[in-house]
C-alpha cells in the first residue's frame, strides 16, 4: 500500500479514501463512460502503483483522452460534464502524485467541491444530511492524520466542532445577503454583454411574424437572457410585468400570424404614437407608472419588449398603434432604452368598423366546438364583461392544466382537443382557445406574445427576462373602456398538490397580501409553480419518501422545507426589516453579517478562550489591587512576599497604610492560610469590596 | 525576547479559502440554500479552528534547563520543559525545527529535546527558542518564541594524538604529601612524583609503583602545556588537550592549564574541568 | 486557636523568646543569624558556621549550647584529631578481663565541633556520617546518639595550610550554612565597651529546658504551609534546576530542608502559617551550600539570592 512510503496512518489513508469516494460517488452517473473510466483510473492508479516514475506520462495521456473524449461526446466544452470530469480528473491527478500529509490535506479540502456539487443530485432532507456527512468526513480526514490520533477521537473531534459552529452557521445563514443565481444574471446586472451569457449553438429564435402551437412551451425551455431591466425604486411583482412582443391578429386554425405590412417601417411610423398626451388620452384607465431602463440582445427583429403600457420616449424607438415598443430598425445589437409604462391600462385608440371585424375573424372549418361553446355564451350573457366572466368561471373550475409539454398534435381542432378533451396544454392553447372563445361570443380579441415576468435579482434592482419567461396573453376590445388584457392563466388555478405546498412556501407570503388587492396577482403562485417544476432538481421521483412509521422525519422535512430550502431573499429582507433595519439592500445585509459575524468571533473567542480555574478569583482580587497601588508606584515587585510589600508600604503609604494593610492582610491569609472553601468565598467577596474601596481611593 | 504571536494562512488554508469562494459561486448559481449551509459551516469551523487554535499557544511556559557541555561533533541537547497552567490541553507543539509535535496535558509539563549537532567549538549564541503549531486542523500556523535558548558553550572535539605529558607542579604537589601515613601502592601513572616511586618494590617485580597517603586525595598535580603538543597541527593541539584534560579529569587528578594567553591554575573537579575546556573552547581560530 | 498556638505551646513560646533575647543579648548585631541558628535547631538541623577567626562563631555558637540548656560538649578539630577521639572507643579493662566502650564526645545533645576543616577528611566522614545516620558504628557495634542531637561546627572559609574543606558533596548534611559577617558599627561599639564575652558565657545561665525544646520543635513542624507557599518554594527548586546555572539542582531532601527551616522561622516570627518571605528569609542559609554556580566562582550565600532574585512568587 502506498502509506509505507510516507508514514500516513493507514487509518486516515482510508478514511481519506472513503471521504473522495463519498464526493466523487454521486457525480459518477452523469459522466460518459469514457470519462468516468479516465477519472476513475488516476484514483485506482494511486491505491496499488507504487512507483512513481511514469506519473507525467500518465497526466499526459489521461488529458489527451479527456480532451479528446469532450471533443468527440455531444455536450461541448462548457458542459457541466466537461467542467464535472476535469475538476475529478485533475483531483485524481493530485491523488496520483500526492506524497506528504500537508498534500494529502490539500486534496482533502479540494473534494469539498465535489461534494457541493454532489450534493445538488439530492433534495431535500437527504442532500443536508450529505453535506454534513461530507463535512464531518473531511474534519475526521484532517484530524485523523495527525499522528496518534485514534478514528474514534477523531470523529468525536469532528462531531464537537461541528456542533460548536453550528450557532454561527445559524448567524450566517441568517444574515448573509443572498443573492440567487444563476451567476451568469448578475454578470448581466454588473454589464456583461448579454450575448455572452447565450450559448450560440443553443440559441433560440425568439417570437416571430408568426406564433405556433408549441412554440412559446419550446422557449420555455430555454434559459437564454433577453433583456434585462432596471427599475427606478421598487419592483413590481413579476406577475405584474407583461413585455410585449407581437400582437397577432389573424387565426388560421392553427397559427396565429401578424398583420400584413407589420414590418413596414413608414406604415408603422405612420400609426405610431407620436406625442405623450395622445398615449394618455387614448387610455382609460392607467395606474402604476414605473420607469425603468432596459437592455434587450439583439434578436434581428423591431420589438423591443417594453412593458405593458408603455408611456415614455427614448431615442431610435417608438411606441406602434398596438403599443409595442418598437426599434427604428431591426435589433441587431444589443440596445438600450429607457422607458416607462401603467401596469394598469385600458385604453386605446377607437377602432374602425374594418378593424374591428378583423378582430373578430375565425376561420371556418376549425374548432367547430369551441366557436359554438363561445356563441352559447352571447345568447347567454348580453354583457361583453358577463361573457368574459363566465369565461373566467369556467376556465377556474375546469381543471385545466398548464405543462411544458403540451401534448397536443398541431391541427384544425387541437384547441377543441385541449379545451373539451385533454384540459391539459401550453399556455398557447390556453390562450388561443380563449381568444377563440371570446371572438366567437363577438368580443374582438387579439393575441399578444412576449414575456411575463422575470427573475428579480434579489436585494437589486434588476429583473432578468429569459426565453423560459415567454408568454401569450389576450386582450379583449370592450366598447366602453378599450382594450384590456385577459390573462386566462390567472383564471386557471395550479393543480391541487402543488397548491398545498405553496401554501407552506413562505415565498407565497406577500404574495397572499396583494393578491387581496388585484385578482390579476393571484398568478404568481402558478408562474411559480410551473417555473419550478422545470428545474430538473425537483424531479420528484428522486424525492424519498419518507415511510409512514416515522412521522417526525416527515415533519422534520418539512420543518427543514420551510427554514432552510425555501429560505430566500424576501424571507430575509422580511426578517430584516422585522428586526427593526429600515431599508434593506445587499449592502446592510452585509454591514449585518459582518457586524453580527463580529460580534460572534469575539463570543466565541472569550467562550474559547477565557476559561479560567478556580483559584483566578482571588488572583485577580490581587492584580485589581496591584494595579490600583501600581498608580502610585507602590505595586508588589515580582520577588516579594506580600508581607515584605507591607512592610515597603509602611514608610510610603502614610495615612493610606491602615487600609492597605487591611487588604494585604485579607490577601495574605487568603492566599496563604488554609481555610474552609465557604469562609474563603465569602473572605474573598470581602476582599474584593476591600480592594474597591481602597482603589477609589486612591 | 520577542513574545509576540504570529499568525500565518498555510497553504491548506488558503486553499480552503479559495474552495470556500468556489462553493458560494456554487451556492449562489444554483440558489441553493444548502449548498449555503455547506459553506457557512465550513466557513464557522474555519473561524473556530482560528480561535481554537489562538488558545492552543496561549500561555505555555517554557524553560530551558541546563544543557549538558559537549565537544565539537557531538550532538548538543537542550531540554526545555514545557509547562501549562491554564488547565487546558495544547497539542502539536512544534518546538524549533524539531519535527516530532508534543502535546500537553493540562497541568503538566513535557520535556522536549532540542538536539543539535555541533560543528565547531566555541560558543553558540543565545536564541529564541519558539514553538508552532496548526492545530487543530491545519489552516493556521501560529507561531510564537517560547524562552531563549541560553548560550552554550561548545568544548573542542577530542581525539588527541599524544600520550598524555603532565609537568609537575611543585607547591600543589607538595602539600598534598605527607599528610598522613602510608596507605599503599598503586601503579605508576605519567606524571607521578618521582620521590613518590617506591623503588624496593621495583626492585622486588620490575613494576613502576608509586607510594600513596593517607588523607590525599586523587593523584600529583601537574601542567598540561601548549608547549608540550607543538608536533601537532593548530586545532589538534587544541583537541589533544582538550583529550589530557579529560583523562586528567577521569584519574582525578590534579591539574592545571598553560596555553598561549592563559594559565589556569592547578585544581580538580569538575569546575577545574570546566574552566579548561572553556579556555580551550575560547582559543582564537589560527588565523592563516 | 491552632495547634502552634496552644497554651502550652504559648509557654514553651515564651520560654524560647527568652532564650532568643539571652543569646541576642550577648552575640550582638546578629539578630537574624541567631534566628536563622535557632531555626535551624527547632528544624532539627545541624549548622555549619563560616567565617573568619574573631567574629563570634564561638559565642554564638556556646550561647546557644549553654542557653538551650543542653548537655553539650565541644570539640577542637585538628589534623591530628583521629575518628575515635571523636566517636569513642573499646579500651581492654585489666579489671573485668574484658573490652569496654569509652564514649566519644560525640555522645552529646550538642556538639561544637570547632574549625572542622583542619580534621582530616576521615575524621570529618566519621562526623558527616553520624550527623547523617544520627547514630555511631563502631567495631561492628551501632550506637545511637542521644536524640535531641546537635550538631554546630565552624569552619574559617580560607583554605590555610593542612585544612581539608569539606567535600562539597557533603555539604548538605548542615541544614544550614551561615556566615557571620562583621557586626554593626553600634553592635562593635557595645562590645568594645561592653563586658568581655567569655566572662558573660561564664554567667550563662540555660533559658530552656530540653523538653521545652522539644515541645517547640514539635510545634514548628505544626506550622501551616498552604499551596500558595508550596508552589513557591517548587519555582525556587524548579529554577535551581531548570536555569541551567548550577551543576546540579537541588535536591528534594533541600527542599524538604528549606520547608522546615522556614517553618521554624515562620514560628519563631509568631505566624501561623508559612509566607514567601519566611521562604526566602532562609533560602539562602540552606540551599546556597548545595548549590554550584556552573560557571565562576561559588558563593553560598549569592547563590541563594541569585535564585531569590530570578522567581517570581506566585501570585
Amino acid at each position: 500500500m502506498k502509506q509505507l512510503n510516507f508514514g500516513l496512518k493507514s487509518s486516515s489513508f482510508i478514511g481519506l479514501a472513503a471521504f473522495q469516494v463519498y464526493a466523487l460517488l454521486p457525480l459518477l452517473p452523469s459522466l460518459a463512460w469514457l470519462q468516468i473510466t479516465l477519472v476513475l483510473m488516476p484514483f485506482l492508479l494511486g491505491m496499488w502503483n507504487t512507483s512513481y516514475k511514469y506519473i507525467n506520462s500518465s497526466v499526459l495521456l489521461g488529458l489527451t483522452l479527456w480532451a479528446g473524449s469532450v471533443y468527440l461526446s455531444p455536450s461541448g466544452w462548457f458542459s457541466s460534464e466537461t467542467i464535472i470530469s476535469g475538476l475529478l480528473l485533475v483531483l485524481g491527478f493530485k491523488w496520483l502524485e500526492a506524497k506528504s500529509h500537508r498534500e494529502y490535506q490539500l486534496l482533502a479540502t479540494l473534494s469539498l467541491v465535489p461534494v457541493a456539487l454532489s450534493s445538488l443530485y439530492f433534495t431535500g432532507l437527504m442532500a443536508l444530511l450529505y453535506l454534513v456527512i461530507g463535512v464531518l468526513l473531511y474534519l475526521v480526514v484532517l484530524l485523523g492524520w495527525k499522528a496518534g490520533v485514534r478514528l474514534k477521537s477523531a470523529f468525536y473531534g469532528a462531531t464537537r466542532l461541528l456542533l460548536f459552529s453550528l450557532p454561527m452557521v445559524a448567524l450566517l445563514f441568517v444574515t448573509v445577503p443572498r443573492i440567487q443565481g444563476p451567476l451568469w444574471d448578475l454578470g448581466i446586472v454588473f454589464g456583461l454583454p448579454i450575448e455572452l451569457m447565450i450559448d450560440q449553438e443553443q440559441r433560440q429564435q425568439g417570437l416571430t411574424a408568426k406564433l405556433q402551437a408549441g412554440q412559446i412551451s419550446r422557449l420555455k425551455k430555454s434559459d437564454q437572457p433577453v433583456l434585462v431591466a432596471e427599475f427606478d425604486g421598487v419592483v413590481p411583482y413579476k406577475s405584474k410585468l407583461y413585455w410585449r412582443g407581437p400582437v397577432y391578429e389573424v387565426f388560421d386554425g392553427i397559427s396565429w400570424s401578424l398583420p400584413s405590412g407589420w414590418d413596414n417601417r413608414s406604415q408603422l411610423l405612420r400609426k405610431a404614437f407620436r406625442q405623450k398626451s395622445e398615449l394618455t388620452n387614448a387610455l382609460s384607465v392607467k395606474q402604476e407608472l414605473v420607469s425603468y431602463e432596459a437592455r434587450i440582445s439583439a434578436h434581428g427583429e423591431r420589438f423591443m419588449y417594453g412593458l405593458d403600457f408603455p408611456v415614455g420616449r427614448s431615442a431610435e424607438t417608438f411606441i406602434s398603434s398596438d403599443f409595442q415598443v418598437l426599434g427604428i430598425r431591426p435589433l441587431r445589437h444589443e440596445f438600450n432604452y429607457q422607458q416607462k409604462a401603467y401596469l394598469q391600462y385600458q385604453g386605446g385608440r377607437p377602432l374602425s368598423e374594418k378593424e374591428l371585424a378583423s378582430y373578430l375573424e375565425l376561420p371556418e372549418q376549425s374548432n367547430l366546438q369551441l366557436q359554438a361553446w363561445g356563441r352559447n355564451l352571447t345568447s347567454q350573457w348580453p354583457q361583453a364583461s358577463d361573457r368574459i366572466q363566465a369565461l373566467r368561471v369556467h376556465l377556474a373550475e375546469g381543471g385545466y392544466q398548464i405543462t411544458q409539454t403540451p401534448d397536443i398534435a398541431a391541427s384544425m381542432h387541437s384547441l377543441d382537443e385541449f379545451f373539451f378533451s385533454a384540459k391539459e396544454g401550453g399556455v398557447e392553447h390556453l390562450a388561443s382557445s380563449t381568444a377563440v372563445v371570446l371572438r366567437a361570443a363577438g368580443i374582438p380579441t387579439r393575441l399578444v406574445a412576449g414575456y411575463r415576468g422575470g427573475s428579480l435579482i434579489a436585494l437589486t434592482n434588476f429583473v432578468v427576462v429569459r426565453q423560459a419567461n415567454a408568454h401569450v396573453w389576450v386582450e379583449a376590445w370592450l366598447a366602453d373602456t378599450g382594450w384590456q388584457r385577459i390573462e386566462a392563466l390567472d383564471f386557471v388555478l395550479p393543480p391541487e398538490p402543488e397548491r398545498a405546498k405553496s401554501a407552506t412556501s413562505t415565498a407565497a407570503k406577500p404574495l397572499e397580501k396583494a393578491a387581496k388587492e388585484s385578482p390579476a396577482v393571484a398568478a404568481e403562485k402558478p408562474v411559480e409553480k410551473v417555473k419550478e417544476a422545470s428545474e430538473p432538481k425537483q424531479k420528484k421521483s428522486e424525492k424519498p419518501q419518507p415511510i409512514s412509521g416515522f412521522s417526525w422525519l416527515k415533519t422534520l422535512n418539512q420543518g427543514m422545507e420551510n427554514w432552510i430550502l425555501n429560505y430566500n431573499p424576501e424571507r430575509q429582507v422580511e426578517l430584516m426589516e422585522k428586526s427593526g433595519i429600515r431599508k434593506v439592500d445587499w449592502k446592510s445585509l452585509l454591514a449585518v453579517s459582518v457586524l453580527a459575524l463580529l460580534l460572534v468571533m469575539v463570543f466565541y473567542g472569550v467562550v474559547i478562550n477565557l476559561r479560567r480555574p478556580k483559584r483566578e478569583l482571588l488572583l485577580q482580587a490581587f492584580i485589581r489591587l496591584d494595579k490600583g497601588l501600581k498608580k502610585r508606584e507602590w505595586q508588589c515587585l515580582p520577588g516579594e512576599c506580600p508581607s515584605q510589600w507591607l512592610g515597603r508600604l509602611q514608610p510610603l503609604a502614610g495615612e493610606l497604610y491602615p487600609a492597605c494593610e487591611i487588604v494585604i492582610q485579607q490577601y495574605i491569609q487568603l492566599r496563604y492560610e488554609q481555610m474552609p472553601e465557604a469562609e474563603k468565598q465569602q473572605a474573598i467577596q470581602c476582599l474584593q469590596r476591600d480592594i474597591k474601596r481602597l482603589t477609589g481611593m486612591l | 525576547m520577542n513574545k509576540r504571536l504570529s499568525i500565518r494562512l498555510t497553504l491548506s488554508g488558503v486553499v480552503l479559502v479559495i474552495v470556500l469562494f468556489l462553493i458560494q459561486l456554487l451556492a449562489i448559481n444554483y440558489s441553493n440554500n444548502l449548498l449555503f449551509t455547506f459553506g457557512f459551516m465550513l466557513v464557522s469551523i474555519f473561524l473556530i479552528s482560528f480561535w481554537l487554535g489562538l488558545r492552543n499557544m496561549k500561555a505555555i511556559q517554557a524553560s530551558c534547563q541546563h544543557v549538558e557541555p559537549v565537544h565539537a561533533g557531538q550532538l548538543l541537547k537542550f531540554h526545555l520543559i514545557l509547562s501549562e497552567d491554564k488547565g487546558l490541553g495544547r497539542y502539536q507543539l512544534q518546538v524549533l525545527d524539531d519535527t516530532g509535535q508534543s502535546d500537553l496535558v493540562a497541568h503538566s509539563q513535557q520535556s522536549i529535546e532540542l538536539p543539535q549537532l555541533t560543528q565547531v567549538r566555541g560558543s553558540i549564541e543565545q536564541r529564541d527558542a519558539t514553538v508552532r503549531s496548526d492545530w487543530p486542523l491545519g489552516f493556521f500556523m501560529f507561531k510564537r518564541s517560547l524562552c531563549t535558548l541560553p548560550e552554550v558553550l561548545v568544548y573542542p572535539a577530542t581525539g588527541g594524538r599524544l600520550p598524555l605529558i603532565t609537568m609537575l607542579s611543585d607547591a600543589q604537589a607538595q602539600h598534598q604529601e605527607a599528610v598522613d601515613s602510608l596507605a599503599g601502592l598503586r601503579a605508576y601513572q605519567p606524571g607521578d612524583n618521582m620521590r613518590r616511586i617506591h623503588w624496593r618494590a621495583l626492585a622486588r617485580n620490575e613494576q613502576l609503583q608509586v607510594r600513596q597517603f593517607e588523607g590525599e586525595q586523587g593523584d600529583p598535580s601537574g601542567w598540561l602545556s601548549w608547549d608540550d603538543t607543538s608536533e601537532l597541527p593548530y586545532e589538534a593541539r587544541i583537541s589533544c588537550l582538550t583529550d589530557w584534560v579529560l583523562e586528567c579529569d577521569r584519574q582525578g587528578r590534579i591539574f592545571g592549564l598553560r596555553i598561549p594567553g592563559n594559565e589556569i591554575a592547578p585544581e580538580s573537579g569538575v569546575k577545574q574541568r570546566h574552566r579548561c575546556l572553556s579556555a580551550l573552547a575560547n582559543m582564537p581560530e589560527l588565523v592563516v | 486557636m491552632t495547634a502552634a498556638f496552644s497554651p502550652v505551646n504559648l509557654q514553651v513560646r515564651e520560654e524560647l523568646q527568652a532564650a532568643y533575647q539571652q543569646i541576642n543579648q550577648l552575640v550582638l548585631g546578629k539578630d537574624h543569624q541567631v534566628k536563622l541558628a535557632l531555626s535551624g535547631l527547632l528544624a532539627g538541623g545541624h549548622i555549619l558556621l563560616e567565617d573568619l577567626p574573631g567574629m563570634g562563631k564561638t559565642v554564638l555558637s556556646h550561647a546557644l549550647a549553654i542557653t538551650l540548656g543542653m548537655n553539650y560538649k565541644r570539640v577542637q578539630f585538628t589534623n591530628d584529631l583521629l575518628p575515635a577521639d571523636l566517636l569513642g572507643a573499646s579500651i581492654y579493662e585489666r579489671e573485668s578481663g574484658a573490652f569496654r566502650f569509652i564514649q566519644g564526645p560525640i555522645f552529646c545533645e550538642l556538639l561544637l565541633a570547632d574549625e572542622i576543616n583542619r580534621a582530616t577528611p576521615k575524621t570529618q566522614s566519621a562526623l558527616l556520617e553520624a550527623m547523617e545516620e544520627k547514630q555511631v558504628s563502631l567495631e561492628g557495634e551501632t550506637r545511637p546518639l542521644p536524640n535531641p542531637f546537635f550538631v554546630i561546627a565552624t569552619q574559617n572559609p580560607i583554605e590555610q595550610l593542612g585544612t581539608s574543606p569539606l567535600p562539597e558533596s557533603q555539604l548538605d548534611r548542615f541544614l544550614i550554612r551561615l556566615q557571620m559577617g562583621y557586626p554593626t558599627k553600634q553592635a562593635e561599639l557595645a562590645l568594645f565597651s561592653g563586658e568581655s564575652r567569655r566572662q558573660m558565657m561564664q554567667s550563662l545561665k540555660p533559658a530552656i529546658s530540653r523538653e521545652a525544646l522539644m515541645a517547640a520543635q514539635h510545634s514548628a513542624t505544626q506550622v501551616k504551609s498552604s499551596d500558595g507557599a508550596l508552589s513557591y518554594l517548587y519555582e525556587l527548586l524548579k529554577f535551581s534546576r531548570d536555569s541551567g546555572l548550577f551543576v546540579n539542582g537541588l535536591s528534594t531532601r533541600a527542599g524538604l530542608g528549606v520547608l522546615h527551616a522556614a517553618k521554624a522561622w515562620a514560628w519563631l516570627s509568631q505566624e501561623e502559617y508559612l509566607l514567601p518571605g519566611h521562604i526566602q528569609s532562609v533560602f539562602p542559609y540552606v540551599a546556597g551550600h548545595r548549590l554550584q554556580l556552573l560557571a565562576g566562582a561559588s558563593d553560598p550565600m549569592s547563590n541563594g539570592q541569585l535564585i531569590l532574585g530570578s522567581v517570581a512568587v506566585p501570585r
